[in-house]
């Protein structure tokens, strides 16, 4: 079998892929290893999705829906319970699923398959083992979609997003949550999440402390609660034990990139994504990638767009096949800046139009700044923002897009640099 | 009376100062937008949430469809909203947008399906 483009995962940016990229013509293939379409979407049944796109504030299962729609008005072919086991350099794509093993050849594929959570074993937290330690998203999942409660007096270390959505539930379904847990000295989700979520119901929020012992047999019993200073050294004479059955963590997703390592795809360091171009194009030819693949998105609405980016540059690129990759600019970007994405700009047809960069910074800034892209000689960007947070991504779209000055004139180097307003 | 109260009309969230005499505003501060201020008044006189939850399903091939009320419900009615959650039951095939509860508080706010649910294989 042989498609001009094939999409790993059916999530918001694999669906947006193969929406745009059979919109621009291509045969496209959407392999999805669950048994429906929609990713993580139909459990996250809170609201606040679609803000942008659709102008309304929709849950998550109703946001993924306008989608499925779309993609049963097409012809795209959508595999569920297929499982892609490896990618070869010619781009075959290896696919296990329920009718057994299977070979399709792709002209160009778009991995958009999202994220996972961190967990236990990536904290280190010391204790026995029992049971009842989940990640939020696990919980999520065993109450919004299995049905069942995973516990009755629970503590929540991190305050992710993913997290005080989960506090709330857990209140409203019967449950009680002790306290949210931050080892930051600041909020890590939304501070919308804070309000709804934790003081409509009264759950105590504790910055700058952390879980330092997780006791218990057969199912935990209870946490040791500690004050942590900056560097995230407890201060175990403060602790407090703190009686509880279940401990859910929220403490940050990581892109989910083992087949993209496999094909060896070059990964951003810091944040564990593909590095990709301004199209979505990654270091291996002919393979794009889209979403929280890439780097972990804020809202629903940019990592539907991005996947729509790629699908249309996949869908190109299996029409051409010539020309792309090459020639690229690299980007660069200094402190308190912590990630740009993209992290290449593209120099190749088809990249005049617009330029859009996702920025995110390390450290919490309440007053204004000014955010700037130069090269040795040229300022192609600047912009002051009243703030700017870890939590929240700032997104610059930068029109008319320089591409065609940088083909003229290629510049060495290419940073982004800010600067706190005085 | 001062209420200290974030805002919740955009991720910015300032933080904003209310002035309240009794039910009479007197002033809000702190807010970078006239969002801010339409949403004090709001958010002092009557808070309102977008309720989502889930409702038990029977026949289908997941146990439960999430719903979501059809507009913003008094934050004071959120435990009754989730105390009719659980005791409505819905039965299989359910299509999404589909009204399983009609104006339950008499407030013209009825609960919505945001999923669909299909029915189980029966093997005979």
């Amino acid at each position: 079998m042989r498609y001009d483009v094939v999409v790993i995962g059916a999530g918001p940016a694999g669906m947006a892929a193969a929406i745009a990229a059979y919109d621009e013509g291509a045969t496209v293939l959407l392999l999805e290893r669950n048994s429906e379409l929609g990713g993580i979407l139909p459990q996250c049944i809170h609201a606040g999705f679609g803000a942008r796109r659709f102008k309304k504030d929709l849950p998550g299962p109703l946001y993924a829906y306008y989608f499925v729609q779309e993609i049963e008005k097409r012809s795209i072919d959508v595999w569920l319970e297929s499982f892609v086991m490896d990618i070869s350099p010619s781009r075959r794509v290896t696919v296990l699923s329920t009718r057994g093993y299977e070979e399709v050849e792709a002209r160009s594929i778009v991995l958009a398959m999202g994220c996972r959570e961190r967990t236990r074993s990536q904290l280190n937290i010391p204790g026995t083992h029992p049971a009842g330690v989940y990640t939020a998203g696990t919980v999520q999942r065993m109450i919004n979609r299995e049905g069942w409660m995973p516990g009755k007096r629970f503590v929540i270390l991190g305050s992710g997003d993913i997290g005080m959505i989960m506090a709330r539930r857990i209140t409203l379904e019967g449950g009680e949550v002790v306290r949210v847990v931050e080892a930051l000295p600041y909020l890590t989700g939304l501070r919308r999440n804070y309000v709804q979520c934790l003081q409509d119901f009264g759950i105590p929020l504790f910055l700058s402390h952390t879980v330092t012992r997780i006791d218990g047999y057969e199912r935990v019993e209870g946490v040791e609660i500690s004050p942590v200073d900056e560097n995230f050294c407890a201060d175990k004479s403060k602790s407090e034990w703190v009686a509880c059955d279940t401990l859910l963590l929220s403490v940050g997703l990581i892109p989910e990139n083992e087949l993209s390592r496999r094909i060896g795809v070059v990964l951003d360091p810091v944040i564990g994504g593909p590095v990709v171009d301004q199209h979505g194009q990654t270091s291996v030819y002919g393979v794009f990638a889209a979403g929280n693949v890439v780097h972990i998105y804020d809202l629903v609405d940019d990592v539907s767009q991005d996947g729509e980016n790629a699908g249309r540059s996949a869908a190109r690129f299996a029409r051409s096949l010539a020309g792309w990759q090459e020639p690229s600019l690299s980007v660069h970007w200094r402190a308190p800046i912590r990630s740009v994405v993209p992290q290449r700009v593209f120099l190749g047809e088809g990249s005049e139009k617009s330029l859009s960069f996702f920025l995110r910074v390390s450290t919490p800034c309440e007053s204004s700044v000014t955010l700037r892209l130069k090269s040795e000689k040229r300022v192609f960007y600047e912009k002051r923002f009243p703030y700017a947070r870890p939590a929240e991504m700032i997104h610059v779209h930068i029109e008319p897009s320089p591409v065609s000055h940088w083909l003229q004139y290629p510049p060495k180097s290419l940073v982004w640099e800010m600067d706190y307003d005085a | 009376m001062m209420h200290e109260i974030y805002c919740l009309r955009c991720p910015r969230g300032c933080l904003l100062q209310v002035e309240m005499n009794g039910d009479v505003l007197i002033s809000v501060k702190g807010n970078s937008c006239r969002m801010g201020e339409e949403f004090a008044i709001q958010e002092v006189n009557d808070p309102r949430r977008l309720f989502t939850s889930l409702v038990r399903v029977t026949g289908g091939k997941t146990p439960l469809v999430p719903v979501v009320t059809s507009a913003p419900v008094p934050r004071r009615e959120i435990f009754e909203w989730a105390k009719l959650c659980r005791k409505l039951v819905v039965r299989a095939p359910v299509r999404v947008e589909e009204i399983v509860a009609q104006n339950p508080f008499g407030n013209g706010i009825d609960l919505v399906t945001t999923w669909f649910v299909e029915e189980e294989n029966v093997c005979h």
